[in-house]
């Protein structure tokens, strides 16, 4: 059958370009963390923050696409370094011991990726480290998290990391 | 037939959400359009680790242009042509030769590696040699709009650079050929 012109598209072409689509998407798959990096970069890029990088993980198997799963992680930036520690309560919910500096800064978990609206978002959990910069994040419902550091000065950028899943 | 509707149409309805405040519409448009935009910048010859940072940076030039988008639902094309315009100027080419076929001539394939080639079923591999065999211009036509719905075919391709007064005739053009092709093929089956 020959297809003169637009018109002439007809049910065959669609299964057509479906079969295309499956082949593309197997033979050459998109990263299955980019849409979650592209919103990492616009959540950095719209609270005017800066990014942090995960520098080590537990399992020593630095990823950069998507989320990556263990229980201990540290996170490097400009002006902050973050290291944290999950572990399960009884409950089943999350506890997060964490080290940062500089010391007293406010740290927030966000749930999942938060991404461009993490201006507005609410966090699932908010506290300030002490002078030693040690600070517990506990009964988290969530185990898919992003980090934010903010500061007491608000004219300083905070710090965000990536979605990390403990 | 049902007609779908148009991923410029959804795009442009979430991109107006946004532009209007509410910023927790942009992730979904993100997971709305980065299909489509990652297959754009992989039909424009950038490896993989390339086009990932193509898409990002068209990602990130929307932020600072969301206000020269007249019309919200353009957002889709907008981006098309940002990352192919990205591609390009990391490719090192003029901007000029994007409009013209040059490159098609010029440019090594893109073809699956090993491992992905492992994962295609007999079927697929039956149709990936047919679509390795059509000229450059028709494959990366084709494997684009295939992430598109039916009503945004003509846009896509517009954005893509084919000359405005061919677009339907060349897609048509590219589907017969494919089509024809498979036809003739006794190891292709039409239903999977």
């Amino acid at each position: 059958m020959i297809v003169n012109d637009d018109d002439a598209l007809d049910l065959a072409d669609e299964a057509l370009l479906a079969d295309l689509r499956e082949l593309a998407e197997a033979a050459d798959p998109m990263p299955a963390g980019l849409p979650e990096n592209v919103k990492f970069a616009l959540a950095v890029r719209m609270l005017q923050a800066e990014a942090a990088a995960i520098t080590h993980d537990a399992a020593l198997a630095i990823r950069t696409a998507g989320p990556s799963t263990t229980a201990s992680i540290a996170f490097s930036g400009r002006t902050v370094e973050l290291l944290v520690s999950a572990s399960d309560e009884p409950d089943g919910r999350l506890r997060i011991d964490g080290w940062v500096t500089p010391t007293q800064v406010v740290i927030e978990a966000h749930a999942g990726a938060v991404g461009p609206s993490i201006d507005r978002a609410v966090p699932v959990a908010r506290v300030q480290a002490d002078d030693l910069g040690r600070f517990v994040l506990s009964s988290l419902p969530e185990r898919r998290l992003m980090f934010v550091v903010r500061f007491a000065d608000p004219h300083q950028a905070p710090t965000i990391t990536p979605v990390v899943e403990f | 037939m049902t007609i779908a509707v148009s991923l410029a149409t959804r795009a442009g309805t979430a991109f107006a959400a946004y532009r209007e405040g509410d910023t927790g519409r942009l992730a979904e448009l993100v997971d709305l359009l980065s299909p489509i935009l990652w297959r754009a910048a992989r039909a424009q010859h950038v490896c993989a680790a390339d086009a990932e940072e193509v898409v990002q940076v068209a990602w990130l030039r929307l932020l600072d242009h969301a206000d020269d988008i007249v019309e919200p639902a353009a957002v889709l094309t907008w981006l098309i042509v940002t990352v192919k315009r990205e591609a390009w100027r990391r490719s090192g080419r003029a901007t000029h030769e994007v409009s013209t076929d040059l490159h098609d001539a010029v440019m090594p394939e893109t073809t699956p590696g090993p491992e992905h080639q492992a994962v295609l079923t007999e079927r697929q591999r039956v149709l990936w040699h047919h679509v390795q065999r059509l000229s450059p211009t028709c494959r990366h036509l084709l494997c684009v709009i295939a992430f598109a719905e039916r009503p945004d075919y003509d846009s896509v391709a517009r954005a893509l650079g084919r000359p405005v007064g061919s677009i339907g005739p060349t897609r048509g053009r590219c589907l017969a050929k494919l089509r024809n092709a498979l036809a003739t093929d006794p190891e292709w089956c039409a239903e999977p």
